[in-house]
């Protein structure tokens, strides 16, 4: 990273890319899956499960606050050594790939069931790929403006199913806390892995100017996450009632259904569209952040080239995951083992941080 | 920088080129645009046999005009009537703009499931279209035609207007049924077409237990149904003690709210329902509008007068329909709690029921005359 020192990210860069990296495509989906377990009380789950992304900016926070100026790549270079440090990374490497396949792959499958039908995967993904590499080639502060106009547009569509408190019911919430303890628990467990995505901050925050902010700032992106998924299992619930929420794929989306607008005939339309941008930027950053982290491997091979390579593994990889039901049979487990590992990662680099400390005194 | 323009020029053409191969173009003559859609049932030696399909499809000619045709398919099953349908249509079939489903009742009988799970997944279809029960064949009424265009945009008119009076709500789309269907403690609900002396009009509504079809009821009852079921909805409430004597009330405006307890394991509701709205006529009650003595017993009267003919149909339904269409299930489920195993249709049916109406008069129009 030699040009971390040049490119500097202000506070609402920093705080769109945050958001931008926790939000995708499985939120829309989320009250489905949480439903199943928790009922009714599935928002219960959303919130406490953010406990995952907060417990996360409290750990990076100690990292940042003993390295300020090397991002985890090196940071974890130098305490686990060189190979460890380097597996570590490579693993993070596969995980912001997978991820990043997994949104592109999951948004072919949603616009494919609600607008364009009659495109086949293979067309609709090597596109949406190419406007992806397109946007990271152009770097950080691009993509950390589309996130800033993306974070608009989320808020806009995230609010906007408030018509269906006029449609809904709170009879469809109640009795709050009736599905039991064990279920919400149960569902906190699902709700942790939606989170994931938060691990970014930790390769961004050199190009932050205050780092004593870093923490303050993932942590205002982080509340708003927890907010705006909780709402959205809220809201789900609150207009669908639990038993029709596990049905449909995307509640969310049937839920927007309530949204009446004079001229547009159909929002959802309109919402799946625009959503579109939100998951785009979504898999930009994850793209750039492989893309940093290959050119940390192989520093000589050159952007370009890297871009390139990256554009065909992220096609294949997504063209592989297929129809919405397999993909998220595998991408369940696959995400806890990655978040799970992530998590340790980094809790263990913070404890030999700890100790180094204790040595130098 | 010229160059970089042409290149991202040439980019999107090409991008355009690869998006539309193998994408054929149709010109609207060439299309059959679906508005309506009837589903129905043969029957064969008393049993269930085919599945019969029609639908009603807007059609472009060339000179512009707009006719409206009407096409039936029939096989085992729905999607193979699907498929025998373009046998004998000489056109691509559209759909993404259906205006109303005709389920016919014997269809209904049989359950609406089959319905519901293929209009779920279909990705072109129009969820925000309205769903209707007919009496007899559906096809029929989609063929029906007198003056109107077509007898989907009639029937769609016909249900979106219905607000107006009879407490109608609007909770009858496609969308709606999806909401309904497999909820605790709810049931679904659906208006009900029939014809009369030739001509088409709302004849009442059908109540479902789970998918099936329980029973049609006419409009009186369907009145009581709705005012009990809905809230904010409209309608004539009267008190007639002659031809020459009688007060027309129309409620403006209604709330509805239901509170149940449990006494002994057994159940029981307490639905109140406020409405506000104004006197549409008087010939009974003299000096309505300056005596507060007379307004008072007006009130009375006549929520005692609703409350009494609610309590019938009460009564009507738990002994004779023994369904709670009036979703009091929904209630109770959000009281005592959810996936207990209960059948909240048996403890309505033997549940204690009731009923209290608060009439408020809010207008008298322009005088009294």
């Amino acid at each position: 990273m030699n040009n971390s020192n040049k490119i500097v990210l202000s506070k609402t860069n920093f705080i769109a890319l945050m958001i931008g990296s926790m939000v995708g495509i499985g939120c829309l989906a989320l009250p489905a899956g949480l439903a199943k377990v928790a009922h009714q009380d599935c928002w219960i789950s959303a919130l406490v499960g953010g406990i995952y992304p907060i417990s996360f900016v409290g750990l990076s926070s100690y990292i940042i606050k003993k390295c300020p100026n090397d991002n985890i790549l090196i940071a974890s270079k130098t305490y686990f050594g060189k190979i460890l440090g380097s597996i570590f990374n490579f693993i993070f490497l596969t995980f912001l790939i997978y991820i990043g396949c997994n949104v592109i792959a999951g948004y072919s499958n949603l616009m494919r069931g609600y607008v364009v039908g009659w495109l086949t995967p293979f067309k609709f993904i090597i596109i949406c790929v190419l406007i992806v590499a397109y946007s990271a080639y152009s770097g950080i502060k691009t993509i950390s403006k589309v996130c800033e106009i993306a974070a608009i547009i989320l808020f806009i569509l995230a609010v906007s199913p408030i018509q269906a408190l006029r449609s809904g019911s709170m009879l469809n919430v109640k009795p709050i806390l009736g599905s039991g303890i064990q279920p919400i628990l149960s569902g906190v467990q699902d709700a942790l892995y939606s989170y994931s995505g938060i691990e970014i901050m930790l390769l961004f925050y050199p190009y932050i100017k205050e780092k004593k902010k870093v923490k303050w700032y993932s942590l205002a992106s982080a509340t708003f996450v927890i907010i705006l998924f909780t709402w959205i299992c809220f809201i789900s619930v609150f207009y669908l009632s639990p038993d029709i929420v596990t049905k449909s794929q995307w509640p969310f989306i049937l839920a927007t259904q309530s949204v009446t607008i004079s001229i547009i005939n159909n929002y959802s339309y309109f919402f799946i569209l625009l959503w579109g941008i939100i998951g785009m930027r979504c898999v930009m950053i994850y793209y750039y952040s492989s893309m940093v982290i290959i050119e940390s491997f192989m520093p000589k091979i050159g952007k370009k080239w890297i871009c390139l390579v990256l554009y065909f593994v992220f096609v294949f990889v997504a063209l592989k995951l297929g129809n919405e039901i397999t993909r998220r049979s595998i991408v369940d487990d696959v995400i806890k083992i990655y978040t799970i590992i992530n998590f340790i990662v980094v809790s263990v680099l913070c404890i030999i941080l700890r100790f180094k400390k204790d040595e130098s005194k | 920088m010229k160059k970089k323009k042409y290149i991202i020029f040439l980019v999107l053409i090409v991008l355009y080129i690869f998006m539309m191969v193998g994408q054929d173009r149709v010109p609207v003559e060439e299309l059959d645009i679906v508005n309506g859609l009837g589903y129905d049932f043969r029957k064969k030696n008393g049993e269930y046999a085919n599945y019969i399909i029609s639908y009603s499809a807007s059609v472009y000619k060339p000179n512009l005009e707009k006719v409206n045709v009407v096409q039936e398919g029939e096989a085992l099953n729905i999607g193979e009537v699907h498929q025998n349908k373009q046998k004998r249509t000489n056109k691509r079939i559209i759909q993404g703009q259906e205006r109303v489903i005709i389920i016919s009742d014997l269809y209904a009988q049989n359950g609406i499931e089959t319905l519901i799970d293929e209009r779920f997944r279909n990705p072109e279809f129009n969820d925000m279209a309205y769903v209707v029960v007919s009496k007899g064949k559906a096809e029929d009424y989609l063929a029906y035609q007198k003056e109107y265009i077509s007898a989907s945009e009639l029937i769609f008119g016909l249900i979106d207007n219905a607000t107006n009076y009879n407490f109608f709500s609007k909770d009858y789309k496609v969308v709606d049924m999806y909401v309904r269907l497999d909820s605790e403690g709810r049931n679904i609900v659906l208006p009900n077409v029939g014809m009369e002396n030739g001509v088409m009009k709302l004849s009442g509504s059908s109540l479902f237990n789970k998918d099936k079809l329980v029973t049609n009821i006419d409009m009186k009852k369907t009145k009581l149904l709705n005012f009990l079921k809905y809230e904010n909805v409209r309608g004539i409430m009267s008190i007639e003690k002659n031809y020459r004597e009688y007060i027309d009330f129309y409620v403006e405006n209604t709330k509805r709210k239901v509170t149940c307890y449990k006494n002994n394991g057994k159940y029981g509701f307490n639905i109140e329902v406020d409405c506000n709205g104004r006197v549409n006529n008087n010939e009974l009650y003299k000096d309505i509008l300056n005596d507060i003595e007379v307004k008072k017993k007006f009130e009375n009267d006549i929520s005692e007068r609703v409350e009494n003919q609610c309590k019938d149909f009460i009564k009507t339904m738990q002994l004779e329909y023994k369904v709670d269409c009036l979703d009091l299930g929904r209630d109770a489920a959000a009281t005592f709690g959810r996936k207990t195993g209960v059948d909240w249709n048996d403890i309505v049916t033997e549940a204690d029921i009731n009923v209290n109406v608060k009439v408020k008069v809010s207008g008298y129009g322009r005088g009294d005359y």
